[in-house]
């Protein structure tokens, strides 16, 4: 019972976190920091994406529906207070987005239930979004997961169950370090180094060289 | 200060850690160890100013995907499929928000927080004027004034007599009003016009 109360404890300081990392770009945003929102975008398409392809068929108006609902998103920001959290925020407009482009052109969305779940959080895993929805991009798709999966199956021991307990579990770096007996520091290694690990195979897959340049 | 100490250190020791055992330590690590630590949302790693170039977004990027594909293998989308270069290009003609808020928008609590200035602490003058001068003033005029409201009422010599001069010389002023010719001519051309009576008969003058 004690764990459970804890286990609730170390979730609620997770979202907390992720929450501040939102927060913190949302105000630099707000102070008309543009590249700010660029990493909010980045975030969130996959999820907006997702969202929208229960309510809408074909690939290419699922992204132009985003790119509108996300627009709507940046030119909304001054009116942004915090008070609910960012993602839930976004998934409202992007739903009501969704809604209006759909009345717009006089059809009903693609799933009967698709404005149930506002918050975008709840959906099956079964639902398949593909970008592009041709035999390429989903096997493109395909690859990346795979890819990932055999990263993770490849890591030793100590950074698979760091990059687990982070992306998975949600756990918190105090609650890995403790979970893991080691220092914060190491955690902050052990999970930047699993990620490095995973990206190194997946660049090639995303046409990203990989090259730096700070 | 003791926190920022702590992270520099454990910076150190991850630094260490790259280059024992993750294989050859590149110099652009320690930005990448920063990014990978704040998106998680890790108390002691402060907004790191390298996300704001193209190799931080790529990281950035990178790094989301591998999370989102862990979490929801469905969310494993390719690069083809990346909205942000198109945002950013329909943002570039949206004008900045900051410049939106002061122009036609209210402006948000966060910035009106920040946009105020900070009090100022005030000058010993300041200080001095604050906790004794301007009390010691009001005090001083309240007891004026009540010195002045009161004063009639103890030392009766000083009011009723000028009350009752003022009286009389009124009286006077109006008999002597009276007597004179001019007004005694109007005064009586006056009644008998009005008559008794400040309501006078239509056919006034008319033989009854």
């Amino acid at each position: 019972m004690a764990s459970r109360a804890w286990h609730a404890v170390i979730h609620r300081g997770n979202r907390v976190s992720e929450r501040d990392v939102d927060a913190e770009l949302v105000t630099r945003v707000q102070a008309g920091d543009k590249q700010a929102f660029d990493l909010l975008v980045i975030k969130y398409q996959r999820k907006i994406m997702r969202l929208l392809s229960r309510m809408i068929r074909d690939p290419a108006e699922i992204e132009d529906v985003a790119q509108e609902a996300f627009i709507k998103a940046y030119r909304a920001l001054p009116q942004f207070r915090g008070e609910s959290a960012f993602y839930t925020w976004l998934y409202r407009i992007a739903i009501n987005t969704a809604r209006n482009w759909l009345a717009s052109n006089k059809r009903a969305p693609s799933t009967p239930s698709a404005f149930e779940n506002e918050e975008g959080e709840t959906f099956n895993e079964s639902d398949v979004l593909t970008d592009g929805s041709n035999p390429e991009s989903e096997m493109a798709s395909r690859q990346i997961a795979e890819t990932v999966n055999k990263a993770i199956n490849d890591l030793p021991e100590e950074l698979r169950n760091a990059i687990v307990m982070r992306e998975i579990d949600g756990m918190s770096y105090e609650d890995i370090a403790q979970s893991m007996n080691c220092p914060i520091g190491t955690v902050r290694s052990r999970i930047f180094r699993a990620r490095e690990a995973i990206a190194t195979r997946l660049r090639p897959l995303l046409g990203d060289t990989g090259d730096r340049r700070w | 200060m003791k926190d920022q100490s702590r992270f520099t250190h454990e910076h150190a020791d991850i630094s260490k850690e790259i280059a024992s055992g993750g294989g050859e330590a590149l110099p652009s690590d320690a930005a990448a160890v920063t990014i990978s630590a704040w998106m998680d949302g890790d108390e002691q790693t402060s907004l790191p100013s390298e996300l704001f170039t193209e190799s931080g977004h790529a990281t950035w990027q990178v790094y989301h995907l591998i999370g989102d594909t862990l979490r929801t293998p469905e969310l494993a989308l390719t690069s083809k499929a990346d909205l942000s270069h198109r945002i950013a290009q329909a943002l570039v003609t949206e004008p900045a928000l900051a410049q939106v808020s002061k122009n036609s928008i209210e402006k948000p609590a966060v910035h009106s927080v920040q946009a105020s200035p900070a009090p100022q602490p005030l000058t010993s003058l300041a200080k001095l004027m604050r906790r004794v001068v301007w009390p010691s003033v009001a005090m001083a005029a309240a007891v004026a004034s009540v010195v002045w409201v009161a004063k009639p009422l103890f030392v009766p010599e000083l009011s009723a007599p000028s009350v009752q001069a003022s009286k009389t010389d009124a009286t006077r002023a109006v008999a002597s009003n009276l007597e004179a010719s001019a007004v005694r001519d109007y005064v009586t051309a006056h009644r008998q016009i009005s008559g008794p009576s400040n309501v006078r008969p239509a056919a006034f003058g008319v033989p009854r």
